[in-house]
C-alpha cells in the first residue's frame, strides 16, 4: 500500500499546516496587516464594504487606524494562517475521508454508515478536523488570530498527541459490535460539533480575559466577548442534542436504558450543564462580568475531561477497547 | 456580638474556604483512601467519628452553614410579611440563586458518581478490594456508592424539578405579556436608536405618472417585506413588519418538554422494569407481568472473519404461549426485539465461570500419593470418593481468583487464575473434614497445605451463557415526545428569532427611516438585504454619509446597548 492512500499520512501531512497556521495567527497578532476601513457592527450607515464576506477585510484585533485605510497591501499574516488552516482541513478531510473507507473495509462493511470515530486515534483526528471547520465558520464574522492561534493551537495538539503510538495506537480495528449503529455517526457528530463550537469559545474567553487585563479597547472586548458567547450558546444545543437526547435513545436501542449514569453520560451532563450555567449567568450577570467568560473556560476543561480525561479515571460502559 | 459572630461565619470567605477544604478532603479521600481514609475524613460518630481536624473542620462548616441561614432568616421573615407564605415560596423557587446551587449540588452529585465507583456497574467486591471492608461499611452507609439512589439526591431532584417548574411558570407568564404586547410606532428619534439603522433619501420629484408616488412607495415598501414573510401593519405613515413573534415560547416550551421528559423517566421508573437476565441454550424464562415465555433456541457469536476480533452477538429466541410457538426472532447488540411491549436486548454473551463452570479434579492422598481418580463435577454439586468414604462439595470457583481485604473473589470474568474451592466431608457421619482452595496454575499450593486429601484441577469449561436485558418501559412515547419537543426548540431557539422592522416614509422630508430590532441575536445581513431591496425602487436612494443629516437633529449615541436585548432572553 503506498503512502498516498494511507489515511494516516494525510493526518501526519496536516499537523505541520495546522502549526504553521497558529504560528502565523500570532505573527498576526505580532504584526497586524494596516486595516482598511474598519469593519462596521450592524446597522451600518453607509452599506457594507462587502469586503468582509470576501475574508480580506481587516483584522478588527488591531487597533483601528481609519487614517492609515488607503495603504492597505493585500498581503497579510493573517491571510497566510486561514491559507494554512485551510490546507490543513483539506488535508485531514482526504485522510478522513480515506479512514472511512479503511474502518470500512476493516468491518467487513458490517453496518453501510461509518464514521471514523471508533478509537481514540480516530477521534483525535476527527476533532483536529472540525474544531478548525467551526472556527473557520465563525471566523466568517469575527476575526480575532488570537483566537485563531489558540483555536489551531489546540488542534495541533490534538493532532500531534494523535501522533504519538502510546496515546492513540493507529491502527485500523474492526468496529466492535456496541458501536455497530448509525446512532454511533448521529451521536458522535453532534457532540464533536458542539465540542468544536466550544473550543473557540474558549479561545474567545482566554483571549477576552487576556486582553481585558491589559486594558483592550472596550468595543473590541465586547465583540470579542460576543464571538465566545455565540460559539457557546451554538455549541449548546449541538452538544446537548447529540449527548443527551441521541445518546439516551442509542443507549436505550443498545443497552435497554436511557440513563444508566454511567461516569461519561454523568460527565457529560455536568459539562452541560456547566454551559447550562455559563449561559444562565451571562444572563444575569450580564455579558461583561470577568466570571463569566471564567465559567467559560471551566466549563471548557469539563468538556475536555469528559471526552478524553474520564477515560483514564474509571470503567465505564463508554469504553469500547 | 452574636450578629458579629454570625457576619464572620456567614461571610464568603469563610463559608467559601470551609467548602474548599471539606470538598478536596472528600475528593482525597473518595480517591486516594490510602492517603486519607474516608473513616478518617467522615466523622460519623458509629464509625470511629473521624480525627480531630475533621471533625473541627465539619463543625466549623455546620457552624457556617448555620450562620449563613441565620443570617438570611431575616429577609425571609419580611419576604413572608409582604408576599404572604405563598408569594415568599413561588419567589423563593423562582430565585436563580436556588437554580444555581441546586444545579452545583447536582454536578458534586455527578462528579462523585464519576469519581467513585457506583454499585450499579461495579461488583461490591471490587470496591471492598479498592477501600477495604471498613471504609466499605462507612461509604455504603453515606450512600457514596449508590448516590443517585440516596434520600438526599432525591431531595436534590425533587427541589430542582419544583424550581425548573416554577422559573417556568415565571418565564412563561413573561413571554405571554411579551406575545401579546403588539408593536408600536416610534419617532424617527427612536428608529435612529435602534441596534439596525437605516436612513434613505426619497427622490425630491414624485413622478405622478407612476400611478401616486405615494401608493406606490407604500407598496413597494411592503412588497419588500412581504416578500421576505414578515407580518404588515400600516400605522399613519409608518409601515410596522415582524415575524417569528412566537419564537420566545422556544425556550419555555423547551423547559417544559424538560419536564415532560422527566415524567416519561419517571414513569418508567414506577411501573416499568429492566433487569438482566443470564441464560444458556434451550432454558425457558417468563417475563414478569406477561403471560409468555421466551425460550433461548441458540446463542452464538461471530468473528470477523479470519480474525479473533467479535463482530456481533446473536441470540435466537422463541416466544411461547402456553407451550406454542408463536415468534421467532433473532437479537443481536444495537437490535432488540419487542413482543407485547417488552423489549429484549443482547448485553452480554461469553462463558459462565463464575455460576456455571465444571471442572475435572483428581483427588490423591497426602500420606502415600495414591491416586483416587479423576472426577468431573459442576459448581454447586459433590461427588463422592469411594475409596476413602468422602463426599466432596464443589462450593465456588472463581476464573480470576485474589484476595479483597482477606475476602477471595474473582478480579475478572476471565480464566486468568482459576481456582476451586472445595469442602471435604465424611460420608458416614456427615462431618465436615476440611475445606481447601485448589489453584490450576499452582498446582504445588496443595503440597503446601496439611491436608490428608489434596485436589489436582486437571480440566475446566463452562457454559456459554447470553445476557439478555429485559425491560418494560411504559414511558417511553412520554420520553421520546420529550426529546422530539427539546430537539425541535432548541432548533427553533437557534434558528428563528423574533424581527421588528419599522419603516418610516417621510414624503414631505424627502427621507425614509427604517429600523429593525430582534429579540435575539444578530439582524444584520437581514437588515442590509432589506435595505437593498428598498434601494432597488428608483425614487429610493441611500444617503450620503459626507451630506449633513436631514434638518431633524438626533441625539448621537456612541453604540447600541445590548444590554436589554440580552435580558429580554
Amino acid at each position: 500500500m503506498s503512502v498516498w492512500s494511507d489515511s494516516t499520512f494525510y493526518f501526519f501531512l496536516s499537523t505541520p499546516a495546522y502549526f504553521l497556521a497558529m504560528f502565523f495567527y500570532l505573527l498576526a497578532i505580532a504584526f497586524p496587516a494596516r486595516p482598511a476601513p474598519p469593519v462596521r457592527n450592524s446597522g451600518d450607515r453607509r452599506p457594507s464594504s462587502g469586503l468582509s464576506v470576501l475574508g480580506i477585510a481587516a483584522v478588527p484585533a488591531a487597533p483601528p487606524h481609519p487614517r492609515e485605510g488607503e495603504g492597505a497591501s493585500k498581503f497579510s499574516w493573517y491571510a497566510l494562517a486561514r491559507g494554512s488552516l485551510w490546507i490543513g482541513v483539506i488535508l485531514s478531510t482526504a485522510g478522513i475521508v480515506l479512514r472511512t473507507f479503511e474502518l470500512g473495509h476493516a468491518s467487513n462493511w458490517a453496518i453501510t454508515v461509518f464514521l471514523p470515530v471508533t478509537t481514540t486515534y480516530e477521534t483525535l483526528t476527527f476533532m483536529a478536523w472540525i474544531i478548525p471547520l467551526a472556527y473557520l465558520f465563525l471566523e466568517r464574522r469575527y476575526r480575532f488570530p488570537g483566537v485563531g492561534a489558540i483555536v489551531t493551537g489546540i488542534a495541533f495538539a490534538m493532532l500531534a498527541a494523535a501522533a504519538s503510538p502510546v496515546i492513540a495506537p493507529r491502527a485500523v480495528a474492526p468496529v466492535v459490535p456496541a458501536l455497530q449503529s448509525y446512532w454511533l455517526v448521529i451521536h458522535v457528530i453532534f457532540l464533536m460539533i458542539g465540542i468544536a463550537l466550544f473550543t473557540t469559545g474558549f479561545g474567545a474567553s482566554v483571549l477576552y480575559l487576556w486582553k481585558r487585563r491589559r486594558g483592550g479597547n472596550p468595543e473590541l472586548l465586547q465583540k470579542i466577548e460576543e464571538l465566545a458567547y455565540k460559539a457557546n450558546a451554538l455549541g449548546f444545543p449541538f452538544y446537548g442534542i447529540g449527548g443527551l437526547i441521541f445518546g439516551s435513545i442509542w443507549a436505550k436501542e443498545a443497552w435497554g436504558r436511557y440513563w444508566e449514569w454511567d461516569p461519561k453520560e454523568t460527565a457529560m451532563l455536568i459539562a452541560w450543564l456547566a454551559y447550562a450555567l455559563y449561559l444562565h449567568a451571562r444572563l444575569f450577570l450580564g455579558p461583561r462580568d470577568v466570571r463569566v467568560s471564567w465559567l467559560s473556560i471551566a466549563a471548557y476543561i469539563v468538556v475536555l475531561y469528559t471526552w478524553i480525561g474520564i477515560n483514564y479515571f474509571v470503567a465505564s460502559l463508554h469504553s469500547f477497547t | 456580638m452574636v450578629r458579629e459572630v454570625v457576619g464572620v461565619f456567614a461571610s464568603k470567605w469563610v463559608v467559601g474556604g470551609l467548602l474548599v477544604l471539606t470538598l478536596s478532603g472528600m475528593f482525597l479521600s473518595l480517591t486516594r483512601p490510602d492517603l486519607l481514609p474516608p473513616v478518617q475524613f467522615f466523622p460519623v460518630p458509629w464509625f470511629g467519628g473521624g480525627v480531630w481536624y475533621t471533625r473541627l473542620l465539619w463543625m466549623l462548616l455546620a457552624v457556617s452553614l448555620l450562620a449563613l441561614a441565620l443570617r438570611s432568616l431575616p429577609g425571609a421573615l419580611r419576604s413572608v410579611q409582604e408576599n404572604g407564605l405563598l408569594g415568599a415560596l413561588y419567589r423563593f423557587f423562582t430565585s436563580i440563586r436556588l437554580a444555581v446551587v441546586l444545579i452545583a449540588l447536582l454536578v458534586l452529585l455527578g462528579l462523585i458518581s464519576t469519581l467513585v465507583p457506583q454499585l450499579a456497574l461495579n461488583r461490591r467486591i471490587d470496591l471492598i478490594a479498592r477501600y477495604g471492608q471498613e471504609n466499605f461499611d462507612l461509604l455504603y452507609e453515606l450512600g457514596i456508592f449508590t448516590i443517585f439512589s440516596t434520600w438526599y439526591s432525591y431531595v436534590i431532584t425533587a427541589l430542582f424539578v419544583i424550581n425548573l417548574s416554577a422559573c417556568t411558570i415565571k418565564r412563561l407568564r413573561a413571554s405571554i405579556r411579551y406575545a401579546r404586547t403588539p408593536m408600536t410606532p416610534k419617532r424617527p428619534d427612536a428608529l435612529r436608536r435602534m441596534p439596525h439603522y437605516a436612513e434613505l433619501i426619497l427622490s425630491s420629484t414624485p413622478t405622478p405618472t407612476a400611478g401616486g408616488s405615494s401608493a406606490s412607495l407604500q407598496e413597494h415598501v411592503m412588497g419588500v417585506l412581504r416578500r421576505r414573510r414578515f407580518r404588515i401593519r400600516k400605522e399613519g405613515n409608518q409601515i410596522l413588519a415582524e415575524k417569528w413573534r412566537s419564537e420566545r415560547f422556544a425556550i419555555d416550551i423547551f423547559h417544559i418538554s424538560m419536564l415532560v421528559t422527566i415524567a416519561g423517566l419517571l414513569i418508567t421508573d414506577l411501573f416499568g422494569y429492566n433487569y438482566l437476565t443470564v441464560q444458556y441454550e434451550g432454558s425457558v424464562f417468563s417475563v414478569p407481568g406477561r403471560d409468555f415465555q421466551v425460550r433461548v433456541d441458540a446463542l452464538w457469536s461471530e468473528n470477523y472473519p479470519g480474525t479473533e476480533r467479535v463482530m456481533d452477538w446473536k441470540t435466537r429466541l422463541t416466544i411461547l404461549e402456553e407451550g406454542r410457538e408463536v415468534e421467532t426472532a433473532t437479537i443481536e447488540v444495537n437490535h432488540p426485539y419487542t413482543y407485547q411491549g417488552i423489549s429484549f436486548y443482547q448485553a452480554a454473551m461469553g462463558e459462565d465461570w463464575l455460576g456455571k463452570a465444571r471442572v475435572v479434579v483428581r483427588v490423591v492422598r497426602a500420606d502415600d500419593g495414591a491416586d483416587l481418580g479423576e472426577y468431573r463435577v459442576m459448581v454447586g454439586e459433590s461427588f463422592l470418593v469411594r475409596d476413602a468414604g468422602l463426599q466432596v462439595r464443589f462450593v465456588a470457583f472463581l476464573p480470576d481468583f485474589a484476595l479483597a481485604d482477606g475476602i477471595p473473589y474473582s478480579k475478572t470474568l476471565k480464566l486468568l487464575n482459576p481456582a476451586a474451592f472445595f469442602e471435604v466431608y465424611d460420608v458416614e457421619s456427615g462431618e465436615l473434614l476440611f475445606r481447601t482452595w485448589s489453584f490450576s496454575q499452582l498446582p504445588e499450593m496443595q503440597l503446601v497445605v496439611d491436608n490428608p486429601y489434596r485436589f489436582f484441577l486437571e480440566g475446566m469449561t463452562a457454559w456459554e451463557f447470553t445476557g439478555i436485558e429485559v425491560s418494560w418501559d411504559p414511558g417511553l412515547p412520554i420520553a421520546y415526545g420529550g426529546f422530539a419537543l427539546m430537539t425541535l426548540m432548541t432548533l427553533a431557539y437557534v434558528f428563528l428569532r423574533h424581527q421588528m422592522i419599522w419603516v418610516h416614509l417621510d414624503e414631505e422630508g424627502g427621507r425614509l427611516w427604517v429600523g429593525g430590532r430582534a429579540r435575539k441575536g444578530d439582524l444584520s445581513t437581514v437588515f442590509q438585504r432589506i435595505v437593498d431591496d428598498l434601494c432597488a425602487h428608483p425614487s429610493i436612494r441611500r444617503a450620503d454619509p459626507d451630506l449633513p443629516a436631514s434638518e431633524v437633529q438626533f441625539q448621537e449615541r456612541a453604540t447600541p446597548s445590548r444590554e436589554q436585548e440580552v435580558v429580554q432572553m
